[in-house]
């Protein structure tokens, strides 16, 4: 399985590249709008064709990728980051903290992906920034019971000891010596939830509830495409397929980093 | 059984308390004035102060949070969830009118999702590393990379659009469903399909397969008979979770299909921000995964007599 998680690490690498460096290549401007060239077909000057706006289409969808890959890699980071915090104190406080913190993570755990944060971002308004900070807030509870449980069974290593006999505080021993030791689950976890994550960011921007028109974000894009998708399928299908291939790619180099770092294969926690 | 019953749903009370702090916590923290909200709802032409002020006293919207939340949670367990930000409706009976759709929508998905995954994975694990695995392989790693909405649109466009075979919207129609249906399977089948293909690769290592083959019984009656019963108890598992999570996460393919469904109206009302029916929709979903979980461990024990309910 190895080759070919590896294969598909050199081709994310390849659109991670192109969502950076991407618009020094190709310089049309995804935003500049052009009356006479709506929805054009392919052709030298628009390689994939324009949208109903006249403005260049692989323009907009090498953007696109740069809001899906940087959205996700925040929401990852972010719910792994307030899981452990919340799971070191779950698994380091007295009893009524850990039963508290148990229940949340139970509750939060009952609803179903999108509902929270449907109900989240609607509550804080529409916009990409409040989308993250929602998906951050309804998507820790997984990386919570992760970390408390890998807490639980570290800290009673010698190494534990022998900190807490140096006289090291509550904090120190967390995040110097057990954070190392309890990453690589909670990175495996990440990558295994970041497919997740961007198809959840297109899911609630293509209702119109994350990013907001014109910035292209794939999800979004396909929510303008909507409108004449019957009679220009194109439209709504480059951006889908954008979507399909990342979140492939992510999902191979995911199973393949856990084949590589975790041979008993961990269980998928979300 | 009934001590059982008792002692399982006393068990998810603190769950669904929590749910409820939750929900109620959403309640409170979002922006403008319930009152107002509320009167303009209800139809009123002119909003005084005053009026604003009584319907503050009625919501008891000024007294203590903690004395709120018993409030809300008196109304809560009465099926009082509040009403409507625009149709005035109460939100407990625009869930009711709704989730028979929604519930008839996820049933046709599973049972489609049944329906391929189930022989797709059985054919997998006999014939490991064939044809049949790798295809099933194929659909486990390509169903979760594909986005529900996406496909619903991709559907629309061939099945309706250019082949006229079937309706663009939804409807709970023989007719209507097929969409809709198809799309909703798809995302079942990638846990369904590599759930059954272990599960049956499991039991064809035990020894009461070894048994059975040693008897000299065929291989069809051995995968009927032993095999597929064996492997029902931890596929019926994870359909109690499918299920859950098709009833409140089927809501974008329903918004695309514009099924009339709770998840299509509470996306509807997260878009024009009609709170109490968006919260509505979080307790829904707690509610039905807690409920869900209560009859597939029932379900389980009846399928696998060793399994006893205490």
């Amino acid at each position: 399985m190895m080759p070919r998680g590896s294969v598909a690490f050199g081709l994310l690498l390849l659109l991670v590249i192109v969502a950076v460096a991407g618009q020094g290549f190709w310089t049309s401007d995804p935003f500049a709008q052009d009356p006479a060239a709506r929805l054009l077909d392919p052709s030298a000057a628009h390689p994939l064709g324009t949208d109903n706006f006249g403005r260049d289409l692989l323009a907009r969808l090498v953007l696109g990728a740069r809001w899906s890959l940087t959205g996700a890699a925040l929401v990852c980071v972010g719910t792994s980051l307030l899981g452990f915090v919340i799971g070191a104190a779950a698994a380091t406080g007295n009893a009524v903290t850990d039963t508290l913190i148990g229940r949340t993570i139970e509750a939060l755990m009952a609803m179903p992906g999108l509902v929270l944060a449907l109900a989240l971002s609607a509550i804080l308004g529409p916009s990409f920034e409040n989308l993250i900070i929602a998906l951050i807030l309804t998507g820790w509870p997984g990386y919570a019971r992760l970390s408390r449980s890998l807490i639980l069974k570290e800290r009673h290593q010698a190494y534990v000891d022998s900190a807490i006999a140096l006289g090291a505080g509550r904090t120190r021993i967390i995040g110097r010596h057990i954070l190392p030791n309890v990453l690589g689950p909670a990175v495996i976890l990440a990558t295994s939830d970041f497919g997740k994550v961007i198809l959840g960011l297109a899911s609630l921007s293509f209702l119109g509830l994350g990013m907001q028109p014109p910035t292209p974000e794939w999800g979004a894009m396909i929510n303008e495409a909507r409108g004449y998708f019957q009679s220009h399928p194109w439209q709504m299908a480059a951006p889908g397929l954008c979507i399909v291939m990342t979140v492939l790619l992510v999902n191979l180099t995911g199973d393949g980093l856990r084949d590589a770092l975790d041979p008993r294969r961990l269980r998928r926690h979300a | 059984m009934a001590a059982y019953l008792t002692r399982r749903l006393l068990a998810t009370l603190p769950v669904l308390g929590v749910i409820s702090i939750l929900a109620f916590a959403l309640d409170a923290i979002t922006p403008g004035d319930p009152a107002y909200a509320l009167l303009q709802a209800s139809g009123r032409q002119t909003i005084t102060a005053e009026d604003v002020a009584a319907k503050r006293v009625e919501l008891r919207l000024d007294d203590p949070l903690p004395v709120r939340y018993v409030t809300w949670l008196g109304g809560a367990v009465h099926g009082d969830f509040g009403r409507s930000f625009r149709s005035y409706t109460p939100v407990t009976s625009l869930y009711l009118e709704r989730i028979g759709n929604t519930a008839l929508l996820a049933a046709v998905a599973i049972g489609l999702g049944v329906l391929i995954a189930l022989p797709l994975g059985t054919v997998a694990a006999y014939r490991r590393g064939g044809v049949v695995d790798r295809l099933a392989q194929a659909v486990a790693v390509l169903g979760s990379a594909l986005p529900g909405f996406w496909i619903a649109l991709v559907f629309i466009y061939f099945f309706s659009a250019q082949w006229h075979l079937l309706p663009v919207f939804g409807s709970p129609t023989p007719r209507g469903i097929v969409l809709p249906a198809l799309v909703l399977s798809l995302s079942t089948l990638p846990t369904l399909t590599r759930l059954t293909r272990t599960a049956v690769l499991d039991i064809l290592t035990q020894e009461f397969v070894a048994v059975a083959r040693s008897k000299g019984l065929g291989q069809v009656l051995i995968a009927v008979r032993h095999v597929l019963p064996n492997a029902l108890i931890p596929i019926v598992t994870l359909l109690g979770l499918e299920a859950a999570s098709l009833l409140t996460g089927a809501a974008v393919v329903e918004f695309v299909f514009a099924w009339p469904g709770i998840g299509k109206m509470a996306i509807d009302a997260a878009l024009v921000r009609d709170i109490p029916v968006v919260v509505g929709f979080a307790i829904a979903a707690g509610v039905i995964y807690v409920a869900t979980n209560v009859l597939v461990d029932v379900g389980v024990s009846s399928l696998d007599p060793r399994i006893t309910l205490r």
